[in-house]
């Protein structure tokens, strides 16, 4: 089938913009054997895709076209790639180089804003008792009233059961509607709120499990998000959880976890958003909640493009070891997936990642065409995926190789390469090598203190004699060092 | 390879910290995080300063021979100034409380353009002067950035800086 759109090449020869040189003489093939099959071409036809058989087959052609192609054709999203160098010194051993990849919207456009489905699910099991709960309510009072007439809420809270304390409506309605719990909850919400009483066990299955029934309810035109608020670790129901996190990723609605005090399972929270590239986050003192509640609504409000991913389809002299996402939030990446989720492109901060790359060892001089191709959805109700893409020139020579990598790059591999160690601390205490995780933990404490962190470095010295001592680490410390690293990023001075 | 000069873990050519202990390895990364630390270090002595107000005369005997001259230059208002001073107190003139700034931006449409009356401060370390904003309503940007309450930012030779709304275009000479 010969595309429409007769200026897109890469459409005329019915391949991917990431298709291989091998790929495009297959489909150049496959077209004259269907002309020789019978299926006859016009003769302006047959010049069309000759002549885009003609550039793609040629790399500088293509590369030129590509080029021209961006140019011209601004997409919504643009991708800025930089590299720790574009040259690379022909060895016999393998070698790492870094992608620091910031996805930006094209500025004259304005944010695609589709009304927010936010869903709140909200732990009140005993240990939620107090202040915390307290804490928790005055912050989603607050939020209530930021939403807008179209926006729609509901609010859940759960222990071994869940209850329905806001059920989703549409902020701005008619007060008198037929649904008498959708009545109350535009009426007195703040009521409704303060009845939430803590006591039971944590069962998140539960309260998700409802939760993502009551945003399904309101998703239609929306952008949905949920996001769930716990203090302590879900009984036996992990797997469920995670399963229903894949499902909902898929139908385009986001996920942020949020943990309150220390003894809740970070790796949990973190694996519960992955699917939909979504925030984990900490919150320390109750008082925390507040801003960042208030910044991940700024965020939503506010996206450029949504369920952004990147696919690997990398070249096969090239391994993607490691990942990070900076911005608009600090989130390690999950290398298993295919694509990587990466989240939604949010208000004005622009999407930024760090890539390292193993590359294989050369024998003779190549040069190798890095692709990266994200794709996204303008909002949430169009089913349609688009795709960016742009692609850098790596050469492997004997040439010079003095390559400077960027302040910026250098900061991005610094703030990723600490998560990492931070990580790797963890590891050693479960594999029991706690002397192993002592004696990193001491240079942590060095390197925060590098960073100039000294908030971390004190937690790191402490933890580090608290595993010499006793060898393991304190959960309060661990979400400390973790999370304090993810957000090292604002803090590292330029 | 290469090899942690920390903690002895070979790396890849190309790494730039160590996957063990954190450091940096790849020269680039090491002058990065020495440079960073280099200007902390310089932020962090003249913190330790504590601020001098008006009236209070430390120092400013002891250190006036040595000061350095501070150029000012309003554009708004073509106008420019010399001072000579270890502290240099940068605000609006109050007579009811006595209180007159060395820098007193009230002749440049200083109330209107949402200057405070301590609005900051400009001390000489010894070394050239450093720029501190004294809780200022409307912020002290340097370069256009916006100076954290009470902490001390060394001027270069020549500087644009904004008082709340005011341009003041500032430069040391020895």
């Amino acid at each position: 089938m010969i595309s429409q759109d007769s200026t897109d090449l890469y459409a005329t020869l019915g391949v991917k913009p990431s298709a291989t040189t091998d790929e495009i003489d297959a489909a150049y093939e496959a077209r004259q054997s269907d002309a020789a099959s019978g299926r006859d071409l016009s003769a302006a036809e047959w010049e069309r895709l000759r002549y885009a058989y003609e550039v793609l087959s040629d790399p500088r052609r293509r590369d030129l076209y590509d080029s021209l192609v961006a140019e011209t054709a601004p997409p919504v999203l643009n991708i800025d790639m930089v590299l720790s160098g574009t040259r690379l010194p022909l060895l016999d051993e393998p070698q790492l180089f870094y992608v620091l990849a910031t996805v930006n919207s094209a500025e004259s456009r304005a944010a695609y804003r589709l009304p927010l489905n936010l869903t709140l699910v909200i732990d009140r099991s005993t240990s939620m008792k107090g202040e915390r709960l307290e804490t928790v309510i005055r912050a989603v009072s607050l939020v209530l009233d930021k939403l807008g007439p179209e926006d729609s809420l509901a609010v859940i809270s759960f222990s071994d059961r869940a209850e329905v304390v806001l059920p989703a409506h549409q902020r701005g309605g008619v007060a008198d509607t037929s649904d008498p719990a959708i009545a109350i909850a535009r009426q007195n919400p703040h009521d409704r709120l303060r009845s939430i009483i803590a006591s039971g066990g944590t069962e998140i299955y539960q309260g998700l499990k409802e939760g993502v029934a009551q945003a399904r309810r309101m998703a239609a035109g929306r952008n949905s998000h949920v996001i769930l608020l716990t203090d302590g670790h879900t009984y036996g129901d992990d797997a469920d959880c995670l399963k229903l996190a894949e499902e909902v990723a898929t139908e385009g609605i986001d996920m942020t976890a949020l943990g309150i005090g220390a003894d809740w399972n970070d790796q949990f929270l973190d694996a519960l958003v992955a699917p939909s590239g979504g925030q984990s986050g900490f919150i320390e003192q109750p008082g925390d909640l507040l801003p960042l509640l208030e910044s991940r609504l700024k965020g939503l409000a506010a996206a450029y493009g949504r369920n952004v991913t990147l696919s690997q389809n990398w070249p096969s002299q090239l391994q993607l070891r490691h990942g990070f996402k900076l911005s608009p939030f600090a989130q390690p990446m999950i290398l298993e997936d295919e694509p990587i989720p990466l989240g939604n492109l949010e208000g004005r901060a622009p999407l930024t990642f760090i890539l390292e790359f193993l590359v294989a060892p050369q024998t003779i001089p190549v040069r190798v065409r890095l692709p990266l191709e994200i794709h996204y959805r303008v909002s949430a109700d169009s089913g349609q995926f688009l795709t960016l893409q742009r692609s850098i020139q790596l050469i492997i020579d004997r040439g010079e190789t003095e390559n400077e990598p960027p302040s910026a790059l250098i900061d991005a591999v610094r703030q990723m390469n600490l998560y990492r160690v931070q990580e790797q601390v963890w590891e050693d205490v479960q594999s029991g090598r706690p002397d192993t995780a002592a004696d990193r933990m001491r240079r942590l404490t060095t390197r925060y203190q590098e960073t100039g962190d000294l908030r971390l470095a004190r937690q790191a010295q402490l933890e580090s004699q608290r595993l010499a001592n006793m060898g393991t680490i304190s959960p309060e410390g661990r979400k400390v060092l973790k999370y304090g690293t993810r957000s090292l990023g604002g803090l590292l001075d330029s | 390879m290469i090899t942690c000069s920390e903690c002895g873990t070979g790396h890849y050519p190309g790494a730039l910290f160590c996957e063990t202990c954190g450091a940096a390895v790849h020269p680039a990364a090491k002058a990065h995080v020495a440079a960073q630390k280099a200007r902390r270090k310089e932020r962090l002595v003249g913190e330790r300063r504590p601020p001098l107000m008006a009236g209070d005369d430390r120092g400013s005997t002891q250190m006036d021979a040595k000061t350095g001259e501070l150029r000012i230059f309003v554009p708004a208002y073509r106008q420019r100034l010399t001072i000579r001073a270890a502290v240099i107190n940068v605000g609006r003139a109050d007579p009811e409380l006595g209180f007159k700034p060395e820098l007193d931006l009230t002749p440049f449409g200083g109330l209107e353009k949402g200057v405070s009356r301590r609005h900051a401060t400009i001390q000489w370390d010894g070394r050239g002067y450093v720029l501190i904003d004294q809780h200022s309503s409307n912020g002290t940007w340097l370069e256009g950035v916006r100076l954290a309450v009470g902490q001390a930012h060394r001027l270069p030779p020549r500087a644009a800086v904004r008082f709340g709304d005011l341009l003041v275009q500032l430069s040391t000479a020895d």
